[in-house]
């Protein structure tokens, strides 16, 4: 994540150039789309959330401060947008959703070039994850995806989360020792 | 090291975040101790489940809806198409209570106004005989009075 490409496409974009901003979402989309994934569990609450990130850091980008990186700020709007869903939009289609198990995202589809054994294996992984991340508190879960699945350092995950590293060390400590316990029983 | 120091640093070793110093004699403490040893196998394990499982692609034209979606709440700004700075939303918010204000102290003067035209008008009519109301033509007094101008005409 090139700190000084996205300080250029910010400086471009408060100057009027909408464009930038486009690039700045292409270059994140995977990224919060698959924060959200793992937040929500739900593939349209996590498009729709994705959605409202790009939307909500369009609005404030004119009150970001270039001393911190884009993406941290980004994140944080991610992981209080994904909050703010699932406190909302526990909807009845989410409801019935996690009871079947979820359903293929259109995403998972660009997957369907690998071997049929190997998308079978990565869905399956991928649902043992989401099954032991949903039954996590809330703490917990953002510090271990931030983790896990977008490779942020400690201190990155501070800045995002807005709390120390020793915090977010024992966060992710106490994240793995429950995932232990919840996942051991299906490795 | 204690095994409960080891089990508190055993995340951070999976995520390169100790010192060296740390990292060396927790490295030893594994090697030497088999509870230990297995908490880190099975801590690695669902390191490795994260790994395989990885990011998620956002779904098909993901940029093009977020863009189509700014363009049109852009245009429903139309008649600010610039954001207003704070200093003209505030000078906006003042401009309205001032407007309340002047309409309330008009207000005021405006009933003060009615009184004072209200008071002179009583002034003016306690000197007047139209305070008198005279009498309607269909009453009796009416009738009387328009008997006798009639018959002081003639
Ligand atoms: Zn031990």
């Amino acid at each position: 994540m090139n700190r000084t490409d996205d300080i250029d496409l910010i400086s471009r974009f408060n100057s009027g150039e909408v464009s930038a901003y486009e690039e700045l979402v292409l270059k994140y989309q995977d990224k919060i789309y698959t924060l959200c994934r793992y937040m929500l569990r739900n593939v349209h609450d996590a498009e729709d959330a994705a959605q409202d990130v790009f939307f909500k850091a369009y609005r404030n980008l004119k009150d970001f401060k270039p001393e911190a990186s884009f993406y941290t700020w980004l994140y944080r709007i991610g992981i209080n947008t994904c909050l703010d869903y699932r406190r909302k939009s526990f909807s009845a289609s989410s409801f019935l959703q996690s009871l079947s198990g979820g359903i293929t995202s259109p995403s998972d589809q660009s997957l369907f070039d690998t071997s049929p054994e190997r998308l079978h294996e990565l869905k399956e992984t991928r649902k043992s994850i989401e099954f032991a991340l949903a039954k996590m508190p809330e703490k917990l879960r953002a510090a271990i995806i931030l983790r896990e699945i977008e490779e942020l350092t400690y201190e990155e995950i501070a800045e995002v989360l807005n709390s120390s590293i020793g915090t977010v060390k024992s966060r992710i400590s106490r994240a793995r020792e429950m995932l232990r316990e919840i996942l051991m029983k299906n490795i | 090291m204690k095994c409960r120091s080891a089990r508190k640093m055993m995340s951070a070793l999976i995520d390169g975040e100790l010192r060296p110093a740390e990292k060396e004699s927790l490295t030893r403490h594994i090697q030497d101790c088999g509870d230990c040893r297995k908490l880190h196998h099975e801590m690695l394990a669902v390191h490795d489940l994260f790994t395989a499982a990885g990011q998620h692609k956002a779904p098909r034209g993901f940029s093009k809806k977020v863009m189509a979606e700014l363009r049109t709440e852009r245009k429903s700004y139309s008649i600010f198409p610039v954001r207003i700075p704070l200093f003209l939303k505030l000078a906006e918010v003042g401009f309205a209570i001032a407007i309340v204000i002047v309409g309330i102290i008009s207000g005021n003067i405006l009933v003060m106004n009615v009184h004072s035209l209200e008071k002179a008008r009583g002034i003016e009519s306690s000197f007047s005989l139209d305070a008198f109301d005279p009498a309607p033509p269909d009453s009796l007094a009416g009738a009387y009075i328009n008997f006798t101008e009639v018959r002081n005409e003639r």
